[in-house]
């Protein structure tokens, strides 16, 4: 790490700002519309803000749950977003007028997050140990309880009505209209995120004890593996659009896997050091094997998997990074931070 | 735990269904005490859910590291507590209750085993809420409620008016068996003073760390004691061959026979017990200023001596019962030139039963010693304790007086995890002394003292 150019960092403006606001609280999660002209905002007081993303000027702003936002996602066919709360509820929303077109409510008071089919047919959605499937007019079209613990993880696989939970225990697969689950890949460790390749070749489960485990899909007994060796927990997990890398924070540093089709098992993997302070947001840019990374300390990071040799191209905004979300073109990332800045950035690739 | 102090404290509620956790839980949150408090309550928790800072949990207890016990967390609480840091506003405490039948260690390690947990929480304390009237018909037959018992900084010993002040005497001390270091408080409808239950720092090696451990009935390091009044005289004790190649015992100095002096005394010769002894063959005059005089019974009869260093009333504390060996205790009188020996009784005699009858009881042992350790000697002995009786003893604690060290040593360890550091320099005029309490279940005090022993500096 250079300290030298940190320091310089921290000083410097952000040259890659468009615009920015201040939203005076912890921002819990962002989403982008799927034509990338609005940005939604969600904070941990339950209010939910909509910008213009070009001129950063505040379109609407509703309170959307009572007690604490869990989560936003924005359907990948439809002008419609979905957000889950501390209040037992998950809210349908249109992302033009912010009129609330669907209320569900829900026997767990923590709906962590719903993950919408890749079609935007359907989303499912994590509350506590139970996970429900709804159509996109929010209809439910089927409960499934026979999680041991709260689902951490759920992932839909492409082209298909096919989706994956991880908890406590193990990993199952659901098809939509079905009434149990169709694989259920035994594992006794507790889980913390699920990430399923687009290829649809692996689906790999971030643990408590500082592992990654991959199920081979299609599993059969004994084919799943492990990466260790990781110093930290593994909460963020990404592949790029091709499958072939994988990308897993560890504490500061980013670790990534090759996979191109085969598991990476005795591989190096590709590390990018340049945070000082814990990791908490890193994905990859659509269609590229480019990174957008943020820490603890507020540095965001842009890296390139291919060009490891590119170092310490970003900015600093202050306070821990609490969310960061690319634009559906890849040209901008979205940072939001604790003590809520929302900061809209022209990515540097 | 050594974490930062912004951390936010967190109290671990446990007890039985119907002991008062709920009452207590909604008496926090109602009361108008100008702290923000969360409360994790277990999956059948009863306290309002449309309150947003009542949260409910599932309990996923899994294993750290494969099959080790003391790796064992609570996955669903690391989660939980991720997502409480997400708020503009920090919370001042966390309260996390147990279900009545959990075993309180998976929570506790939680905050010693999670990286991210420990650095932004600290365990404040294990508080335990215990029904004074039902909690008979569980201390002895349930794992769990002798668990919760043992983990506990606090006790609540809740509806005390539901038993009589002689049932309420009897469970306390049954209680202060089990766990010598709680803080024991009588409530009745769960009521009780937050300042008593939150921010105890029971963990924290940095706050003030005082140790005072109480011994109770039960744990006695001696089965008899006998008041005499001793003349300025020299006595012989006979004893014959008995269950024991030795046998230990203590002579305490009384003001008069009063019970709270009698108490005291018995309280020093626990603390005498626990003190190096001085081993004596039969012939050899007995020391009695405070001292364990541990006699050698190699004979099929022999006598020993002594003269009280002044003459007065003491009590003399032994290992075990006199009759067990056929004591004998005579007065030497001259008369006329000539030695007689006539029989001393006792004005006044007691005997402490021993606690071995049930094999997993849950017992607290207590040191208290003023002399210097090893350093290195008692870095053994507690690789020892972590390496081959961690799952036995459930927490401990100590402050020590190491040798060559101007710094008193603190340390404490629930189950494996442990932790230890030089806390501040011993104040002038201070006694340097060693305390140490254990707590957990087969504890064999005779070994964890014999083992502190090899510690002391010669």
């Amino acid at each position: 790490m250079d300290y030298q150019r940190l320091k310089q960092i921290a000083n410097a403006p952000n040259e890659y700002e468009v615009w920015s606001d201040y939203l005076n609280d912890y921002v819990i999660d962002l989403a982008w519309s799927n034509d990338a002209k609005k940005i939604i905002a969600g904070t941990a007081s339950g209010k939910v803000t909509l910008y213009d993303a070009e001129t950063g000027k505040l379109l609407n702003e509703i309170s959307a749950h009572q007690n604490g936002l869990m989560s936003i996602a924005v359907s990948p066919s439809k002008n419609i977003f979905v957000t889950t709360g501390q209040d037992a509820t998950i809210n349908m929303w249109n992302i033009d007028t912010l009129e609330l077109l669907n209320n569900i409510a829900s026997n767990s008071q923590w709906v962590n997050f719903v993950e919408w089919s890749k079609d935007g047919k359907y989303f499912t959605s994590s509350e506590g140990k139970v996970v429900r499937v709804f159509n996109e007019a929010g209809d439910i079209i089927n409960t499934f309880d026979q999680h041991e613990s709260t689902v951490c993880g759920i992932q839909w696989k492409q082209d298909s009505y096919v989706f994956a939970t991880a908890c406590y225990g193990g990993v199952r697969l659901f098809e939509v209209g079905r009434e149990k689950d169709i694989n259920f890949f035994e594992w006794s460790n507790s889980m913390l995120s699920l990430s399923w390749s687009p290829d649809g070749k692996f689906i790999g489960c971030g643990t408590q004890d500082s592992r990654v485990h991959f199920f081979p899909v299609p599993y059969e007994n004994g084919s799943d593996f492990e990466m260790s060796g990781y110093n930290g927990k593994v909460k963020l997990m990404d592949w790029t659009t091709d499958s072939k890398y994988f990308l897993t924070n560890c504490w500061n540093e980013i670790v990534i896997w090759k996979f191109a089709g085969k598991s990476p098992q005795g591989q190096v993997p590709i590390s990018i050091n340049t945070h000082v302070e814990r990791i908490t947001q890193v994905s990859f840019q659509k269609n590229s094997a480019c990174i957008a990374s943020g820490d603890e300390m507020g540095f965001v990071f842009f890296h390139d998997t291919e060009k490891p040799s590119i170092k310490n191209i970003g900015t600093c905004l202050s306070q821990e990074i609490s969310k960061l979300c690319w634009s559906p073109d890849g040209l901008n990332l979205a940072a939001s931070t604790a003590d809520g800045k929302l900061v809209i950035m022209r990515t540097p690739f | 735990m050594m974490e930062n102090k912004n951390s936010i404290p967190v109290t671990v509620l446990t007890g039985f269904l119907g002991s008062g956790k709920t009452t207590l839980l909604n008496k926090i949150l109602s009361e108008n005490h100008g702290k923000k408090i969360a409360v994790i309550e277990n999956e059948f928790g009863e306290v309002g859910v449309d309150n947003e800072l009542v949260i409910g949990a599932d309990e996923e207890i899994f294993e750290m590291n494969n099959g080790c016990i003391c790796c064992t967390v609570r996955g669903d609480l690391i989660r939980i507590l991720d997502q409480l840091l997400k708020r503009k506003d920090k919370l001042d405490y966390i309260i996390v209750e147990t279900t009545g039948m959990a075993n309180p260690a998976p929570v506790a390690q939680t905050f010693w085993v999670d990286d991210e947990i420990k650095d932004k929480y600290s365990l404040d304390a294990i508080v335990t809420i215990v029904d004074a009237k039902h909690v008979w018909l569980h201390i002895d037959e349930s794992a769990e409620c002798k668990e919760q018992i043992a983990f506990a900084d606090v006790i609540l010993l809740n509806k005390t008016d539901l038993v009589s002040a002689e049932e309420l005497v009897k469970l306390e001390k049954r209680i202060k068996s089990m766990n010598a270091n709680a803080k024991i408080h009588k409530t009745q409808n769960a009521d009780i003073d937050l300042e008593h239950i939150l921010n105890i720092q029971a963990f924290d090696l940095d706050a003030k760390i005082e140790l005072n451990p109480e011994f109770a009935v039960e744990e006695y390091p001696y089965e008899w004691m006998g008041i005499y009044d001793f003349a300025d005289a020299e006595y012989q004790i006979n004893m014959k061959e008995g269950p024991d190649p030795s046998f230990d015992l203590c002579f305490v100095k009384l003001a008069d026979t009063s019970e709270a002096v009698i108490t005291k005394a018995q309280k020093q010769a626990i603390k005498t017990f626990a003190m190096e002894s001085k081993t004596l063959k039969a012939e050899k005059f007995i020391n009695t200023n405070n001292t364990l005089n541990t006699l050698l019974i190699e004979n099929e009869s022999q006598t020993f001596y002594f003269r009280p260093h002044k003459a007065g009333i003491y009590a003399v504390f032994t290992q075990h019962g006199p009759e067990e060996f056929n004591l004998e205790l005579t007065v030497k009188n001259t008369k006329n030139g000539v030695p007689t020996f006539e029989n001393v009784e006792p004005t006044l005699t007691d005997e402490f039963a021993h606690n071995h009858e049930h094999d997993d009881i849950i017992s607290s042992v207590g040191i208290e010693d003023t002399h210097e350790l090893s350093i290195q000697k008692v870095n053994e002995w507690i690789s020892y304790l972590l390496r081959e009786k961690a799952i036995d003893i459930f927490r401990m604690k100590g402050i020590l007086n190491i040798a060559g060290n101007d710094d008193r040593f603190v340390f404490q360890g629930v189950h494996m995890l442990f932790d230890a550091k030089a806390d501040r320099k011993w104040k002038p005029g201070e006694t340097r002394k060693n305390q140490i309490i254990f707590i957990g279940k087969n504890l064999n005090r005779e070994e964890l003292l014999a083992k502190y022993k090899k510690c002391i500096v010669k």
